[in-house]
């Protein structure tokens, strides 16, 4: 390729004119400065996080409307900056849908649930600690769906929340075994679980829904009965107690400790109150009294508090002193009732199941 | 007990009652292969469990059902699908036979 010609011929540009173009440059390379400088980075990663921090914290305050927006946003840049698959949506997605559900705004959460479950089935790398938390919280925010005053379809959100449970259940038995103690908290809370909806007073198309599906639509026609149902709810209770028991005596055996028969007796006498207290929620009167007469052999565990009111116990224990203070501090007529729609359950209650976490690192 | 104050012949009466009540039951909770092996159909929590680890149209009931020709309940199991299958073959053949 032949270089350019050059014109010799052509005259300088006279140094008016090139003054002129000069300062024209500098004009526009000063003005492209400082549009530079004055335009935020909208897709930078600390922009996420304040937007993250700003909806938590409206979210916190109770404005959902600010929570919503702002949460919104915050997905969006993660989605730009972290890529579409990326864990960092998880965080702001639950809090978006925890905005959402306390709005009341029931298809945008199904929405938002969906996108939730999608992604954390393309999320690989995550521990067995963190799809737990992701498990309480969900099972939290259907359990307070089911309680919300303005929720057309209670019983959807409850058999969600109970259907959440028995899958991390599964999940647990399968990578860990099915004796495993980190079953435990999960064991109780079933119970729990059973005992909240035993409480329900719209039950009408609940049985439908568990069987049937996990949709939105109303489903009307074949149903279990009310005996029936309250039946399975009692047998549901006694074979977690029953579970309990068995993983309990499992690691009472392992341990072999030199206090062990002193556990054993503890083990034997409070599943003997839970026991009682079961049948006495849900189950016969005259069992609950034969079940109560057995841990009384034991003095510490006569002191313990057994008043319907007092029931169901927030957490399993066997110690009795412990069993007694929490007992105690159960009581439905000092603590807040959760919900009109469900009588008998109490805050205290709905509080405890959402951080089971502790009792999960129990021995 | 009231069980235990009555005479020998009213006790091995009683005695036998339950027993075969039991064998009743016992039998009730358990179903027969074609193979011949016997086994033990699930209880709530496990029906529970599993209904929630399926697909909906994959859900089982189990409830106690008292078959024709016989005053004894038995717990039986079957799928949501099927159940409904049944009961809509029920309804149309009472249908044709009614019209």
């Amino acid at each position: 390729m032949q270089p350019p010609k050059i014109n010799r011929a052509a005259k300088p540009a006279s140094p008016r004119l090139r003054s002129c173009c000069l300062l024209i440059l500098a004009c526009q390379m000063l003005a492209a400065a400082s549009f530079a400088a004055d335009a935020p980075d909208h897709f930078s990663e600390s922009r996420a996080q304040a937007l993250l921090m700003a909806g938590q914290a409206a979210l916190e305050d109770g404005d959902l409307a600010l929570a919503q927006k702002t949460l919104g946003q915050a997905i969006q840049l993660l989605k730009i900056n972290e890529g579409l698959y990326s864990p960092e949506q998880l965080a702001p997605i639950e809090q978006l849908m925890w905005a959402q559900m306390r709005s009341g705004f029931w298809p945008q959460l199904d929405t938002s649930l969906g996108y939730y479950y999608w992604l954390l089935q393309r999320i690989e790398a995550t521990t067995l600690d963190a799809q737990l938390d992701i498990a309480r919280n969900i099972r939290s925010l259907y359990l307070e769906a089911a309680a919300h005053p303005s929720n057309p379809m209670p019983p959807r959100h409850l058999s969600a929340a109970l259907r959440t449970n028995w899958q991390t259940l599964s999940y647990i038995e399968a990578i860990l075994g099915a004796e495993h103690p980190a079953l435990l908290p999960w064991l109780y809370d079933s119970l729990i679980l059973q005992f909240i909806e035993s409480r329900l007073n719209e039950r009408k198309g609940l049985t439908n829904y568990l069987y049937k599906t996990d949709g939105g639509e109303f489903i009307s026609g074949w149903s279990l009965s009310r005996r029936e149902t309250k039946t399975t709810n009692h047998s549901i209770g006694v074979s977690m107690l029953d579970k309990i028991e068995t993983i309990r005596h499992a690691m009472l055996r392992a341990e072999g400790s030199s206090d062990s028969a002193t556990r054993l007796a503890e083990l034997d006498a409070s599943l003997a109150l839970y026991r009682g207290d079961w049948e006495s929620l849900v189950g016969d009167k005259s069992v609950a009294e034969t079940y109560y007469a057995k841990p009384d052999g034991l003095a510490p565990f006569k002191e313990i508090p057994r008043t319907r009111n007092l029931l169901p116990r927030p957490t399993f224990e066997t110690n009795p002193a412990v069993l007694k203070a929490r007992t105690a501090a159960a009581d439905i007529s000092v603590s807040n009732h959760w919900s009109e729609r469900f009588p008998d359950v109490s805050q205290l209650l709905i509080d405890t199941l959402a951080k089971n976490r502790v009792r999960s690192s129990m021995p | 007990m009231k069980f235990f104050e009555s005479d020998s012949l009213g006790r091995v009466y009683q005695l036998s009652k339950v027993v075969s009540l039991s064998c009743v039951f016992l039998l009730s909770a358990c179903a027969l292969n074609s193979d011949g092996y016997v086994r033990k159909l699930p209880n709530d929590a496990e029906v529970a469990q599993y209904n929630a680890s399926v697909e909906p149209e994959e859900r089982i009931v189990c409830r106690l059902e008292t078959p024709l020709g016989t005053n004894v309940p038995r717990r039986m199991c079957r799928y949501i699908r099927d159940i409904e299958a049944t009961s809509r073959f029920h309804r149309d053949q009472l249908r044709r036979v009614l019209r």
